[in-house]
């Protein structure tokens, strides 16, 4: 409904093509994927799978971005580019805060084994060197917001009674 | 007949996993440089294409067991209040 009385009909619709804007086709499918994964993630090895994906994907998007910046290396299919998630680093730094807290957030569990903390510290180190490079305050606010976030639900879980207190006090 | 059905749907289940993993990961890495700007349509087309392609197994899956399979979550109720006002 949106969309149709939008004063830029398409680009409400389909979006652009120079820059990113939030459209019709693009949320819509995001919904789509929200329910694949749900109907699709159905016990807690998939989902670890998909966590661990997700982590090494943010290492080797880091890894390209450290090859960049630090030694000069541009790679045959990412060319110039900077970063291989988006045009802007500030988006991408969003996206490394993200990856850096669910390795550290994952680092710091008790009942790890020691090449799956090898690789989560990793992770966390590779996704903390481009925030370091970059260095934006912005990124930094939000990662201390998101660290605040975590201690908060920490503290109120922890007051909590039962099963669900007593786990997320063993995960923080 | 219905003990090769079961498995042609652990084969589905298995392939819709593995999209959704590839999603995750060409969705993230996949740029493509011949275009103005490599990142917004080439990321969109694999995100999308993948996405299809993973319904298609899901609806398959449907066909197959005879009976519709879908999993109630807390926010499908929200997510489709707002695809309707979108």
């Amino acid at each position: 409904m949106s969309s149709l009385f939008s004063v830029n009909l398409y680009d409400s619709f389909l979006g652009r093509t120079e820059y990113f804007v939030l459209n019709f086709v693009f949320l819509l499918f995001s919904v789509l994927f929200y329910f694949v994964i749900v109907n699709g993630l159905h016990n807690p090895q998939r989902w670890r799978g998909v966590f661990d994906t997700m982590l090494i994907v943010g290492g080797a998007g880091s890894t390209l971005f450290i090859l960049k910046t630090l030694f000069g290396l541009n790679l045959p299919f990412v060319g110039y580019a900077w970063n291989v998630v988006d045009s802007l680093n500030s988006s991408f730094g969003l996206w490394m805060v993200v990856i850096f807290i669910l390795a550290a957030g994952s680092l710091i569990k008790k009942n790890i084994g020691v090449s799956r903390a090898l690789f989560y510290f990793f992770i966390m180190i590779l996704a903390a060197v481009p925030l370091l490079v970059m260095g934006f305050a912005f990124l930094w606010w939000c990662c201390c917001l998101v660290l605040f976030y975590f201690y908060y639900w920490g503290l109120v879980f922890c007051k909590m009674p039962g099963w669900v207190g007593f786990r997320f006090c063993l995960r923080c | 007949m219905l003990n090769q059905n079961q498995s042609l749907i652990k084969f589905f289940d298995a392939a819709s996993y593995a999209l959704i993993l590839l999603n995750i990961i060409l969705a993230s890495l996949f740029i493509d440089k011949n275009l103005f700007n490599p990142y917004i349509i080439s990321k969109q087309y694999i995100f999308i294409g993948l996405l299809l392609l993973n319904l298609l197994f899901f609806a398959v899956k449907i066909v197959l067991a005879k009976k519709i399979s879908y999993r109630l979550s807390m926010l499908d109720v929200p997510l489709l209040v707002f695809l309707a006002v979108l």
